[in-house]
C-alpha cells in the first residue's frame, strides 16, 4: 500500500490520519454526549462584536422556524382534551415515546410547543393553531384561514389588543393574513420579497425559506423574510407597517450590507429606529440599527460590558421606548455565567449595561421574563434572580419546582409568573429525540412553582 | 429458533422479510466521520451539527434509496458532502462573511499544538475532504470522486497539491 511512495509523502500521509483521527475522536466525543444545546456555547474573539448568540434552546427541533403568537381575547371555556392527553404533536415534532421511563407523558403535558406573551399562549398543533387567554391554564382551538393547513403556517404573531397574524408560504415570499380579534374574518397581503442584490448577482429569485413577524409599538408590525445560506449567511427582505399589516414598505437587501446576516430578532421602537441582532444562523451576535426605517444599517455602538471571551444576547424586550437586551457573559471555559442587561435608549443606536448585572455563578442562565422594571431570571435549577428596578439591582430568590429547562418564563404581575418547561429524552445526537412540555406558575414571587 | 446475523443497519422490521434501512444504526456506525466530514467542510463544530443534522435528514427521506448495505457509508458521505457544497455554492457569489473566527481559532489551536496538523487545517475544505476519504477512509480515488461529486483527475490533483503542502510544512 506504500509502495512507491517517498518517506516525504509517507510523513504527509501520516499528518493526515493525525489530523482526521484527532478529528474522529472530537466527532466522536460529541455524538457521545448528552443532549446539548450546540448553539449555546461558541468561540469567538472578544469584544461586543462578537457578543454570541441567543443560546436559547432552540433545539425544540422542528419549530424552531414557527414563531407562533395570539392575541388576548379569545376567552374560552376549558379545553381539557387538549391539555389531559399527551398528544402526538405537530408535523416533525419529536412526541413523546411510549414507556419512557423517567420523561414518560404525565397528565397536565402539553401537546406542543407553547409560546406564551402576558397571558396570552398559543400552540401550533396538526390540529390547528390552540391559544389561551389564561396564562395556558386553559386552551381553545382557533380556525385557520380557509385552506390553510396547519403546517403551512410558518409564523404567527400578535400583542396585546393588536390584531392576530399569520404567514403562510406563498410562492417566493408569505401570505400575511391578519384579523383584528377572533370573531373577526381573516384578511390577506401577500409579502413577495424583492431580492434586489440576488437578481443583481445572479440573475435569479429565489424562495424566501423564514419568515418572522414581529409587532412594535403603536401601529408597527414587521415582517422578515430571509433566504439563509445555511451555514453561516443569509438575507432578508423587511416588510415595515405603520398600519397594523394593512399596508406594507418593502427593503430588499443591499449588497455589501453589514445586515446580510440571518437575522435572530428584530425589534423597531419607532417607524424608523429598528434593531436587528444578527450573525450566522448558529451565532447571531452583531447589533445593528436602521434609523431610516430599515433601508440601511450600521453596528450600533455597545460600550461598558465587562471583558469576556463570549457574549450571548438574548431577545430584546421593548420597556416603553427603551430596548432591554439581555446578555449571558461567558467564562473562558463557560463553566460560569454573569448575566447583565444592555439598554438602550435611543431605538438601538447606542448600548451601555443597566446596572451590574449578576455575577457569575455556576448555574448557566436560563429564561428571562420582563414586566415593566419586574425582570426575572432562571438560572438551570438555581435560585431565581429577581429585579424589580429594571435591572440596576438583582435579589437572589431560593425557589423550589421550578424546573431546570425553562424555555419561556413569563410574568403575569409582579409577582406571579407562568413558565413553560422542557424535559428532554434526547441523548447522543438529536435523533430519535422527543420531548414533553408542560407549565408551572407561581403566585408567590417564584418562591414555589406548581405544575399546571 | 434460527438466528441470521443481519447487516449492520439492516433490521427486518417490516416482518416479512424485507430488510429496511435503519438510520440511527448508520448514523451509530458512522456518525463520527459524518461530523468529522462536516467539519472538514465548515471548520466550525456547531455548522458541522448542523450539517451533519441535515444530512441525516435527508438519508431518512431517501432511505429507500438505499439498496446495498455495503455502500451505505458512501452513500451518506456523498449526501453530506453535496448538501455541504449546494449550501455555500448558493450564497458564495454575493453574500460575504468574515466571521470564520472558528476557523481562524481552529488553527492557532492546532498551530500551538502540532504543526502537522496546522498543515492539514491549513488546506482548502474540498482538498481536506479529498485526503480524509482517499487516504483515512480507505475510498478509492473514483469513490472519492463520486462523493465529492466533482471528476478523478480532480481528486487525483487535490490528493497531489494537498499532500505537496502537506510536505512543505512538516519537511
Amino acid at each position: 500500500m506504500t509502495s512507491g511512495r517517498g518517506p516525504e509523502e509517507e510523513k504527509a500521509i501520516a499528518a493526515v490520519r493525525d489530523y482526521f483521527e484527532h478529528e474522529l475522536q472530537e466527532a466522536g466525543s460529541r455524538l457521545r454526549e448528552p443532549h446539548r444545546p450546540a448553539r449555546r456555547t461558541r468561540s469567538v474573539p472578544r469584544g461586543f462584536a462578537s457578543i454570541a448568540v441567543l443560546g436559547v434552546v432552540v433545539i425544540v427541533v422542528a419549530t424552531a422556524a414557527r414563531v407562533v403568537v395570539l392575541a388576548p381575547g379569545s376567552s374560552t371555556p376549558p379545553s381539557a382534551s387538549l391539555v389531559a392527553s399527551p398528544l402526538p404533536s405537530e408535523s416533525g415534532t419529536p412526541s413523546n415515546p411510549a414507556g419512557s421511563p423517567s420523561n414518560a407523558p404525565l397528565a397536565g403535558d402539553l401537546p406542543g410547543s407553547v409560546s406564551l406573551s402576558g397571558s396570552s399562549g398559543w400552540m401550533l398543533l396538526d390540529s390547528g393553531l390552540s391559544v389561551s387567554n389564561d396564562a395556558g391554564r386553559t386552551w381553545t382551538a382557533v380556525a385557520l384561514p380557509g385552506g390553510v393547513a396547519s403546517s403551512a403556517v410558518a409564523a404567527v404573531a400578535t400583542a396585546a389588543d393588536r390584531p392576530l397574524w399569520l404567514a403562510v408560504k406563498s410562492g417566493d415570499g408569505y401570505l400575511l393574513y391578519s384579523k383584528v380579534d377572533a370573531a373577526a374574518a381573516w384578511s390577506s397581503v401577500l409579502l413577495t420579497p424583492s431580492w434586489g442584490l440576488l437578481s443583481f448577482a445572479s440573475g435569479t429569485q429565489g424562495p424566501a425559506d423564514i419568515v418572522r413577524i414581529t409587532p412594535g409599538p403603536a401601529g408597527i408590525v414587521t415582517v422578515a423574510e430571509m433566504m439563509s445560506g445555511g451555514l453561516m449567511s443569509a438575507v432578508t427582505c423587511l416588510f415595515v407597517s405603520n398600519d397594523d399589516g394593512k399596508s406594507f414598505v418593502q427593503h430588499p437587501p443591499q449588497s455589501g450590507s453589514p445586515a446580510n446576516m440571518y437575522w435572530a430578532s428584530v425589534t423597531f421602537t419607532t417607524a424608523q429606529d429598528g434593531l436587528v441582532i444578527a450573525g450566522p444562523d448558529t451565532y447571531p451576535h452583531v447589533f445593528l440599527h436602521t434609523a431610516d426605517g430599515g433601508t440601511t444599517w450600521s453596528e450600533s455602538k455597545v460600550t461598558g460590558l465587562p471583558a469576556a471571551p463570549y457574549y450571548t444576547p438574548g431577545p430584546p424586550i421593548l420597556v416603553g421606548s427603551d430596548i432591554q437586551v439581555p446578555v449571558t457573559i461567558c467564562g473562558t471555559d463557560c463553566s460560569t455565567n454573569a448575566f447583565l442587561l444592555l439598554v438602550s435608549h435611543d431605538g438601538g443606536a447606542s448600548f451601555n449595561p443597566q446596572g451590574v448585572g449578576i455575577p457569575a455563578a455556576a448555574n448557566p442562565i436560563g429564561a428571562v421574563g420582563s414586566l415593566g422594571q419586574n425582570i426575572w431570571v432562571s438560572t438551570g435549577g438555581g435560585p431565581l434572580q429577581e429585579t424589580t428596578d429594571g435591572g440596576r439591582t438583582w435579589t437572589s430568590v431560593m425557589q423550589s419546582g421550578l424546573p431546570v429547562n425553562v424555555s419561556v418564563l413569563d410574568l403575569t404581575s409582579p409577582t406571579s409568573a407562568t413558565a413553560v418547561a422542557i424535559d428532554s429524552g434526547c441523548a447522543g445526537f438529536k435523533t430519535n429525540c422527543w420531548y414533553r412540555n408542560y407549565l408551572v406558575a407561581t403566585t408567590d414571587g417564584g418562591r414555589t412553582w406548581s405544575h399546571l | 429458533m434460527e438466528t441470521v446475523a443481519k447487516p449492520d443497519a439492516l433490521l427486518d422490521r417490516s416482518g416479512q422479510g424485507v430488510a429496511v434501512v435503519d438510520i440511527e444504526a448508520l448514523v451509530a456506525q458512522h456518525g463520527a466521520l459524518l461530523l468529522a466530514l462536516a467539519h472538514t467542510f465548515t471548520r466550525n463544530w456547531a455548522e458541522a451539527e448542523d450539517l451533519f443534522q441535515s444530512t441525516v435528514e435527508i438519508a431518512l427521506r431517501n432511505a429507500d434509496q438505499l439498496r446495498e448495505p455495503a455502500a451505505a457509508k458512501a452513500w451518506l458521505v456523498r449526501i453530506e458532502s453535496r448538501e455541504a457544497f449546494r449550501l455555500k455554492r448558493r450564497f458564495r457569489r454575493f453574500v460575504s462573511l468574515e466571521l470564520h473566527v472558528e476557523e481562524l481559532r481552529h488553527e492557532v489551536e492546532m498551530g500551538a499544538s502540532v504543526d502537522r496538523r496546522r498543515a492539514v487545517a491549513a488546506l482548502p475544505p474540498r482538498t481536506r475532504a479529498a485526503l480524509l476519504l482517499h487516504h483515512y477512509c480507505g475510498f478509492s480515488v473514483d469513490e472519492t470522486a463520486a462523493a465529492l461529486n466533482v471528476s478523478p483527475n480532480t481528486v487525483k490533483t487535490q490528493l497531489r497539491k494537498g499532500l505537496a503542502r502537506i510536505r512543505e510544512e512538516v519537511r
